[in-house]
């Protein structure tokens, strides 16, 4: 018990420490991008500025300072959750992120469950039985998937739903005109119910389902093929073959077969989820969706520099966040991953 | 009435395009409450021929023809509903490396549980009572504790154990023991053997050994079927193979054992057959010291040299 | 012993050293194999030959004739600008091509030896770059491209430049994993013992083991390279208005597809969708030639 409880001190003070590393890695990494790349001057100042504009912003922003009291400065910087001001904005990067972070939140999540519900079951099936019509349709879907541009699937399913059929709404953002939803959650679908507006709960399921599917369909491969995979191996195993030889039925095989599916197949959609925080950008754009990756663009379509890092700093920062969380997951479902470190 | 019979079993793997014949006419017959070993050398059959018993083959195999016939069951008829029925309770079979061959995520005596609770119903609490009372029985120390480990923390004999407590637990009428000393030392290799003889005689059940070393075989059975290249060259009693072998390949074999050191594979000059070609003939005969002309133009019969005491040659003697 | 009547080997089939080709079609079948190789050969074929085919003018602009749908004068129709579709799909898969494969092959060649050394080496050269490796894995990879270019520059070297950073780590992982368990190998054992430079044992011995891996990965990254380039043209970095690119195709068209013209965003996506699927098969058939070894 004693040596259990050792185990799990050490393996997470490992975790919390590649944690820590990593953020410094990305923290050091952002820096560098931010104030040595290019001209940061001219970057956060802007292309209409004078001199003393200029010469303010290298004071403000410590450059004629060595480098590493300007990396000091940066870290206590975003300690205090200062990420700059947005310049067509107006606003403090980070209110605007607070702002926008649920819309990507809630899109993500969303296609994410979506993409888990059609490549967990499919590669169950394609994995157990490799000949099936399941598994080539199975590896077809995958193979699409991870080829098709996800910006031209999304116009693609704008083209047919919304301009041929009528059947989805405009792509222009989350709710249809109109419709006032509380900010609880921030999350249209979670707070429109918690109104018990079932209208507006109608429409916001409405304006999601075109680029979470997008988006789930395009990412979802990469979960079908690691199930389907580990399906596969574990079902050739010497031990799926001793249950079987000692007459288990074919539930208890299938329960001792997804057991060792959980920790491959659970880091796959850790992974995911932290790639698409970022990675809706492209969708956010067509369907005029206003979250992380439509600030983002617009920040660069106005040469307004800081949204775009504090952007990929947060992303960078999720992503880490989320494989270790699933690291620790996996240690909690896997015994000898504690013992590996 | 034997308990097991096997006659003219054929099986082929698929190999990338090519099929590779592992089993070209298997003929076997094991009797109620023997012991009997299957020995050869690696890749002879005898790993295939016992999955085809318990029909667990991986799916590139395919049997192309022949019988067996375990207690009155047609197993190649059987569906696998009917199969999963009569695994475990009628027969089970225990691998090699018995730490791969034991589930890493749940603990060693849920799985025996697990086993338990299926044939025989009951509780979990009844179950895992059970577990430890067998994982005592075969003598593993602190059964409380161990029941909650994993696999990986298990030792190699240990894990062996394990396996046969799931046996144990079972309480099958045939057992079939694939290797189950291999990768073992010694004082552990005795202590096993000495365990599956043991289990065997409690259960009232009959055994069939896989191995390669002849030590194992004279050790703990009573019968012998030494294989060759997908086919039986010689079956008999443990005395009469190796005291008196007829086949000049169980000679050569036996002639290995008393020159080498044990653990080695035994090896004799020439190499084995490619299992892709069909073959004509004797398939022992280009490494036969005693093969004449009609050794690779026929294929040999099945001489009767005394009582259960048989020979697949074209001359009684080597 | 009757030595001279050995039973019917066919020798050759079993000692012949099949060619590269030969395997390939073997593992997955002659039809795969030529239908995808020849499929990709076309369209390689038509970029490279693009200005001399008999199209049309890809960049002319001709606003009377905008929009105008499929047929049989612009099989592809024309888009806003008038342009025609079909040629411009063609053409665009110069920039495409060329811009993924610049970008492949300089991630590689500074990929590769980096893994080499780095798992011949060992210690802490090996423990840093695999730290590093592991920092930008999290990275959003387009988010952070759109920094660069807006820092540094929207000009084709950067892109160039960014998308091969983000090959690095792939091809520095796959070598080293080659060259790990083949440091203690007899032959470079002795070439230590003869004093054979350390750079002279990795270039010599040891890289020539992952030429396989790393050529097999190349259509892959390739794949992976067009589409991010594709993505960033999307959004306007990269290739500039009016070269033909599919990503910037797409987004010129995209204001129409609502409209119900489909034919500017829909071709150059389907051409995009079809050169990253060949890509990844042609992959997949050459990853089919790396021999497992247990």
């Amino acid at each position: 018990m004693l040596e259990s409880a050792r185990q799990w001190c050490l393996f997470l003070l490992k975790r919390l420490g590649f944690l820590c590393i990593s953020l410094i890695g990305v923290s050091l990494v952002t820096f560098v991008v931010t104030h040595q790349i290019g001209d940061p001057v001219y970057l956060l100042v802007g292309p209409k500025h004078t001199q003393e504009m200029l010469d303010n912003m290298v004071r403000e922003l410590g450059l004629d300072q060595p480098l590493y009291a300007q990396y000091c400065r940066y870290i206590s910087r975003l300690a205090q959750g200062d990420l700059g001001v947005s310049r067509y904005t107006f606003s403090p990067v980070l209110s605007d992120i607070r702002l926008r972070l649920p819309a990507t939140l809630e899109l993500s999540t969303y296609a994410l469950l979506l993409g888990v519900l059609w490549a967990v079951p499919l590669g169950l099936i394609a994995g157990r039985h490799k000949k099936s019509w399941a598994a080539k349709f199975a590896d077809l879907s995958a193979r699409a998937g991870a080829s098709m541009p996800a910006f031209w699937l999304g116009l693609l399913l704008i083209f047919v739903f919304y301009a041929e059929l009528h059947w989805l709404p405009a792509p222009m953002g989350r709710i249809g005109r109109g419709f006032e939803v509380g900010t609880v959650t921030g999350w249209y679908t979670i707070d429109s119910l918690l109104a018990g507006n079932w209208s507006a709960f109608g429409s916001s399921v409405r304006h999601l389902v075109l680029p979470a599917l997008t988006l789930a369909f395009t990412t979802s491969p990469s979960i079908l093929l690691i199930t389907r995979n580990t399906m596969a191996e574990v079902m050739k195993t010497d031990y799926i073959r001793t249950a079987k030889s000692f007459g288990m039925p074919p539930q208890t095989i299938s329960r001792y077969a997804v057991r060792n599916l959980l920790v491959p197949v659970s880091t796959m959609i850790a992974m995911t989820y932290g790639y698409l925080l970022s990675g809706t950008v492209l969708v956010e754009v067509v369907f005029t969706w206003p979250g992380l990756g439509f600030y983002a663009v617009e920040a660069m379509n106005h040469s307004d520099y800081e949204p775009i890092m504090a952007v990929v700093l947060l992303s960078a920062g999720f992503y880490l966040l989320v494989y270790v969380l699933s690291d620790i997951l996996s240690a909690i479902i896997d015994p000898r991953i504690r013992v590996g470190g | 009435m034997a308990l097991l019979e096997i006659s003219k079993l054929e099986v082929t793997f698929a190999s990338g395009r090519e099929r590779l014949n592992a089993l070209r006419g298997v003929n076997m017959a094991v009797e109620a409450g023997s012991r009997t070993a299957i020995l050869g050398e690696s890749g002879c059959g005898k790993t295939v021929t016992a999955l085809s018993i318990a029909r667990l083959l991986p799916s590139t195999a395919s049997v192309l023809g022949g019988k067996i016939v375990f207690d009155g069951r047609d197993m190649l008829a059987l569906s696998e509903e009917e199969l999963s029925g009569i695994r475990g309770s009628q027969l089970c079979m225990i691998f090699q490396h018995a730490a791969l061959a034991l589930n890493p995520l749940y603990s060693i005596g849920r799985q025996i549980a697990d086993v338990f609770q299926h044939h025989f119903g009951g509780g979990q609490k009844a179950a895992w009572h059970k577990a430890i009372e067998v994982l005592a029985a075969t003598g593993i120390p602190n059964p409380e504790e161990r029941a909650r480990d994993y696999p990986h923390q298990y030792s190699g004999g240990m894990a062996q154990r394990a396996l046969i407590a799931m046996a144990l637990v079972a309480k099958p009428k045939l057992l079939i023991a694939d290797e189950p000393t291999s990768g073992l030392d010694v004082t552990t290799e005795h202590q096993v053997l000495e365990l599956i003889q043991r289990v065997v005689g409690d259960l009232r059940a009959t055994l069939l050994l896989i191995t390669h070393d002849m030590a194992v075989v004279s050790a703990v059975c009573d019968r012998v079927v030494v294989m060759y290249a997908g086919v039986v060259m010689e079956t008999g009693t443990v005395a009469q193979i190796l005291e008196a072998p007829a086949n000049p390949y169980s000679y050569e074999l036996i002639k290995c054992f008393r020159h080498s050191k044990r653990k080695q594979m035994p090896f004799i000059p020439g190499r084995v057959p490619d299992l892709r070609e069909p073959g004509q003939g004797c398939c022992f005969a280009p490494r036969c010291p005693r093969a004449e002309a009609i050794c690779s133009r026929e294929d040999p019969p099945t001489l009767e040299i005394g009582t259960g005491h048989f020979s697949r040659c074209h001359f009684g003697e080597p | 012993m009757v030595a001279n009547q050995l039973p019917e080997f066919s020798a050759a089939r079993l000692f012949a050293r099949r060619s590269l080709y030969g395997r390939m079609v073997e593992a997955n079948g002659a039809w795969r194999v030529h239908l995808n190789l020849a499929l990709l050969l076309v369209i390689l074929v038509l970029g490279v030959l693009a200005p001399l085919l008999p199209l049309q003018d890809p960049v002319k602009p001709d606003p009377l004739g905008s929009l105008r749908p499929p047929s049989s004068e612009h099989l592809f129709g024309t888009d806003t600008h008038g342009m025609d579709v079909f040629a411009r799909v063609i053409h665009a898969i110069r920039a495409d091509f060329a811009l993924a494969l610049s970008s492949v092959v300089i991630g590689a060649l500074i990929g590769a030896p980096l893994g080499a050394l780095s798992g011949y080496l060992g210690g802490w050269f090996d423990n840093f770059t695999t730290r590093v490796t592991e920092v930008f894995q999290g990275f959003p990879q387009i988010l952070f491209a759109m920094a660069i270019l807006a820092a540094a520059g929207n000009t084709l070297l950067n892109v160039v430049l960014v998308v091969a950073f983000y090959n690095i780590p792939v091809y520095s992982k796959m070598v080293r994993s080659v060259v790990v368990p083949l440091r203690e190998v007899e032959y470079v054992q002795a070439a230590k013992v003869a004093s054979v430079p350390t750079l002279g044992i990795v270039f010599r011995y040891i890289l020539p083991n992952a030429l396989v891996p790393v050529f097999s990965q190349l259509p892959l990254s390739c794949a992976y390279a067009v589409q991010m380039i594709a993505g960033l043209s999307f959004l306007g970095l990269g290739v500039t208005i009016p070269t033909p690119e599919w990503g910037s195709m797409i987004q010129l068209g995209a204001n129409q597809m609502i409209f119900g013209h489909w034919w500017p965003s829909v071709f150059p996506g389907l051409a995009l969708f079809l050169s990253v699927w060949l890509l990844s098969n042609v992959s997949d058939l050459l990853k089919s030639l790396v021999v497992r070894r247990s």
